[in-house]
């Protein structure tokens, strides 16, 4: 098995994380379209990357904005993706899926990409100032308030 | 009220919906494109050569002289002893010796055409 698909696997593994990420742009096929295309490229390369899941995250995000950027199916993209799950229901957690999805979504997206991130992707604040092309202080900064505001939110 | 963390780790706690992301499929298709571009550079490389086949078949006058540019030669200096200056150099050698030389230096230097000096 070659390193890159090796890097694929990998990525593939880290997939659902990522479509939530690319869900923060676009509506559940788009967002999965994104990924999938992502993974094409990541084949594509002629080297492997050093870290193939935060390539993924850029590849992914470079794509969501892209194509939410893409003039009229935009708004019907937001309203699709406002509607469609987020996370995968579940009664065993103590948190309800649908009332976070809300909370997530009144966050401002530069915030809620971190929140993702970090959270759903596993990723350290490094990295996502890297993905996110911030300051790591501006991406550990929107991270706290964000969970500030959420706890609010949420009433938790 | 629980901690940053505790709360971090109930969010975490939500899986998020599953992705189709296939990478077989997506290797095939990698795949497939790699060999797609390898074959349009191929044809671009093809009807480039055809195209300029076609032209030199309908223009051969075109062709058939290809000018190349011409070289000059460099243009060398050298030192021409007129006989003016070669007879009264000589007499001075006879009578003053090969001191009476004057030093290169001094020596006339014209810039001449070299198929002249040859």
């Amino acid at each position: 098995m070659s390193e890159l698909s090796r890097a694929a696997e990998l990525a593939a593994a880290n997939a659902a994380g990522m479509k939530l990420y690319a869900r923060q742009w676009l509506d559940d096929a788009a967002a999965e379209d994104a990924v999938q295309e992502a993974l094409v490229s990541l084949l594509s390369l002629k080297k492997c990357p050093e870290d193939p899941v935060a390539w993924m995250y850029v590849a992914v995000r470079n794509r969501a904005i892209d194509q939410a950027r893409s003039g009229q199916r935009r708004k019907r993209r937001e309203q699709n993706a406002a509607r469609s799950e987020w996370f995968e229901a579940s009664a065993e957690n103590s948190l309800d899926a649908e009332e976070v999805q809300r909370a997530l979504r009144r966050l401002p997206r530069e915030v809620r990409e971190i929140v993702v991130l970090r959270v759903w992707g596993g990723l350290g604040y490094a990295m996502i100032a890297r993905i996110a092309q911030i300051s790591v202080g501006t991406a550990h900064q929107r991270f706290e308030e964000a969970m500030k505001e959420l706890r609010r939110n949420l009433f938790v | 009220m629980e901690s940053e963390n505790e709360f971090e780790e109930r969010l975490r706690s939500l899986i998020p919906a599953r992705s189709s992301a296939d990478p077989i499929a997506a290797a095939f298709e990698a795949g497939s494109r790699s060999a797609r571009r390898r074959t349009r550079i191929w044809q671009m490389t093809s009807l480039a050569a055809a195209l300029l086949a076609g032209i030199q078949l309908l223009h051969p006058a075109e062709f058939s002289h290809v000018r190349l540019p011409l070289v000059q030669p460099a243009q060398t200096a050298a030192i021409s002893l007129t006989d003016e200056s070669e007879l009264p150099m000589a007499r001075a050698v006879l009578d003053h010796g090969i001191d009476a030389l004057p030093s290169p230096q001094a020596m006339t230097i014209r810039k001449s055409d070299p198929t002249n000096s040859l």
